[in-house]
């Protein structure tokens, strides 16, 4: 049995799960459906409503009742009994037991045969929506943010200088300039330091953690690093603004603690915990004959884990590294709060800067909506995703050519 | 054997927490009901906006609830252009602003709602200048604040200010102000710098009045401003002059009202076409006496009593 047969046909049996998930297939669009032909019938006079293009929900609508009575009439054959039993609809309670719980008989009916494998396609569709339904939402949030930052991008911005120049005025009243090259260096230079301390710690925990401590020790160990995961972003940039700004004054004598290097270490601590996780698992899925054929040669257990187990495992280390990177470069609250949000050309670790996401956070909630400078921040949003975009596809290509070696 | 154990502890660690939340969820509806049934005859003021007011605000509605039982005030902040956008939405029925509503947005705002806003004085707030309080420094002139904030600016250093800064040992004057678009980052640009030079980037552009002076007391090197309201033991508000040569003024009730103090602004409530009702009764209310007291009490400047 297709699926265009569950969907439309009046003939043949369907059993109880099926009809389930033609229910959660169908009502999800009938609502949505619904809602926009009010909305249209409520907005507009009868005649227009008939013209326009509302006419695709009301199609919509119609075709849905009778997918609902053609799957119905199918469970009813299941149950051995005749379309008439369709009025059912109207004793509410009974009518979900009758429909949705009741088994079919057993084996062949006069409406055809045993239903008992007529849920595959219909949960093979579901699983399939799944799927491509995470394709739907990147493009659709793609689509948005593009949509609200096309028109300037367009027409009017000068995209040299929005790539180039480090001079950033959205709100100038005699010369407005767009240009965000300094928090494009913020956004990659308070990664990069992250980065630097996050890495060696974070793939060194993840060593000692799989190869090198008792049991015991690993899942206390582990509790205690996925509780680091679980510090809120506003929680690390407050830490940040007392206490490692007057640590980081006390300690290099600098003129103030809201640096780069105070917004790094925050980050860092904010994606060791991914870092350690992923590398983790990496390491435990090489498989223990490696280990053993290792030690039987005689070598190490540094050996084992220098020459064995990081070349093995280097796919999964690697994207442990991107996505603490990916991570770091997403973060907002903690480095609009730690990194002093200066607009700056960082000149080293205790020089103070900005971001591109804390520039969006801090500026977007008060500017006019469909102004020059909301768009502006939206295509801030768009550099942001074609610069993660490129980030994932080097990793891409990378683990390819590893692969291919 | 030793790891099921440890899961079942989680699990049953993770059920207790649920249910306990289950608890805490029932709870707070019917909390909710209560509150709402004794107020189920009043009306609702909606009232959002200026991150600056946003306290005084709190305490308006606060004794307004006290004082009336007919209606019941909400309060949020958010910043000046949050409250106006809420405005021209029409989803508020009051916005504070700490600077004038621009003329654009006015027109987007009788556009949208077909309501024309109607503009109210209800205080007014002195921008004061903090320094760190161990900072030997009590007087700045308005042209020396222009060289310190201005693009291109000439004081870089504290030694510039003719100061020897012993706590600053870097003697660069780090410069606090806030993000481009707040109601107090264009009013202090405009009454530094008029409308055609713009500030120095490099500024740590802080998100709140609040951490502006937080900052500052934590920085030795540091210079800002903010509302004089937020004054902290830790920070020290200087005396400002217009001019080198003329007489300088501290940020108080008294040099505010008398118009000497060159940095104050006056603070707005925006209503939606000519109030009426509830929020008329409330509007009026904060102008009277009792409400203007409270200005006073948290720092700013009432109105003058005519």
């Amino acid at each position: 049995m297709n699926f265009i047969h569950i969907c439309f046909s009046f003939k043949g049996r369907i059993n109880r799960t099926t009809w389930w998930m033609m229910q959660l297939l169908t009502l999800p669009i009938l609502l949505i459906a619904s809602v926009i032909t009010y909305n249209a019938y409520t907005a507009l006079a009868m005649p227009i409503l008939i013209t326009s293009v509302y006419l695709i929900p009301i199609a919509l609508i119609l075709a849905l009742i009778w997918v609902s009575l053609a799957v119905t009439t199918k469970r009813l054959h299941d149950r051995d009994k005749q379309a008439w039993w369709l009025l059912i609809y109207f004793i509410p309670v009974i009518a979900l037991f009758e429909l949705g719980f009741m088994k079919g008989t057993r084996g062949n009916n006069r409406f055809g045969p045993d239903s008992e494998t007529s849920s595959e396609t219909v949960i093979e569709m579901l699983i399939r929506l799944c799927g491509v339904s995470a394709i739907v939402f990147v493009f659709g949030i793609f689509f948005f943010v593009f949509r609200e930052g096309a028109g300037f991008l367009f027409g009017g911005l000068n995209l040299g200088q929005f790539l180039t120049s480090p001079e950033w005025y959205p709100t100038s009243l005699s010369n407005k300039r767009y240009g965000t090259l300094a928090l494009i260096l913020g956004t990659f230079s308070v990664t990069a330091l992250a980065m630097c301390i996050a890495v060696p710690f974070g793939l060194g925990a993840a060593i000692f953690v799989s190869e090198f401590c008792s049991p015991k020790l690993r899942e206390t160990f582990k509790v205690i690093i996925e509780l680091l995961a679980a510090i809120p972003s506003v929680v690390w940039g407050f830490i940040g603004l007392t206490l490692m700004n007057q640590l980081i004054i006390a300690v290099f004598n600098a003129p103030i603690g809201l640096t780069m290097l105070n917004g790094g270490i925050m980050l860092a601590l904010m994606s060791v915990p991914i870092i350690v996780s992923i590398a983790e698992d990496a390491l435990k899925a090489v498989p223990d004959s490696y280990r053993e054929a290792a030690e039987a040669l005689g070598a190490t257990r540094w050996q084992v884990v220098y020459r064995v187990l990081l070349p093995a495992a280097k796919n999964g280390l690697l994207a442990a590294v991107l996505l603490g990177a990916a991570r770091s470069i997403g973060e907002t609250m903690a480095v609009l709060m730690a990194t002093g949000h200066s607009v700056n050309i960082p000149s080293g670790p205790l020089s103070w800067i900005r971001t591109l996401t804390a520039t969006i956070a801090a500026e977007l909630g008060e500017v006019a909506r469909g102004d020059e400078h909301y768009q502006v921040l939206f295509i801030i949003g768009i550099l942001l995703f074609t610069i993660t975009f490129i980030v994932n596809l080097i990793a891409d290509l990378v683990i390819k050519g590893i692969r291919q070696q | 054997m030793r790891k099921n154990g440890l899961i079942d502890y989680t699990t049953i660690c993770a059920l207790v927490v649920l249910a306990f939340s289950f608890v805490i969820i029932g709870c707070s509806p019917k909390d909710g009901e209560s509150v709402a049934a004794s107020k189920a005859t009043a009306q609702v003021i909606k009232n959002k906006g200026s991150d600056t007011m946003v306290n005084l605000a709190q305490a308006w509605a606060e004794r307004y609830t006290g004082i009336t039982s007919t209606a019941s005030v909400e309060v949020s902040g958010g910043g000046s252009g949050t409250g106006v956008a809420a405005l021209i939405n029409g989803t508020v029925d009051i916005a504070n602003c700490s600077r004038q509503i621009k003329p654009k947005e006015l027109e987007q705002a009788t556009q949208n709602t077909g309501k024309v806003p109607q503009e109210f004085i209800v205080g007014y707030d002195a921008l004061a200048v903090y320094v760190h309080h161990d900072t030997p420094i009590d007087k700045i002139t308005i042209p020396q604040l222009a060289e310190i904030y201005g693009e291109d600016g000439t004081t870089t250093k504290w030694s510039d200010l003719g100061i020897t800064h012993t706590d600053c040992p870097s003697d660069r004057i780090i410069r606090i102000s806030r993000q481009s678009n707040s109601g107090t980052y264009f009013y202090f640009r405009e009454a530094l710098l008029g409308k055609t030079r713009d500030f120095e980037l490099g500024s740590l552009d802080l998100h709140g009045s609040k951490d502006v002076v937080e900052v500052i007391g934590r920085t030795p090197c540091a210079i800002g401003y903010s509302g004089m309201g937020y004054a902290t033991s830790h920070v020290k508000m200087l005396e400002v002059a217009t001019a080198p040569g003329e007489p300088y003024y501290a940020p108080n009730l008294e040099n505010v009202l008398a118009k000497t103090y060159p940095i104050a602004r006056p603070l707005y409530m925006y209503s939606l076409g000519e109030p009426t009702g509830e929020v008329k009764a409330y509007l009026d209310w904060i102008l009277s006496a009792e409400g203007q007291k409270i200005v006073e009490k948290l720092g700013f400047v009432p109105l003058e009593s005519d």
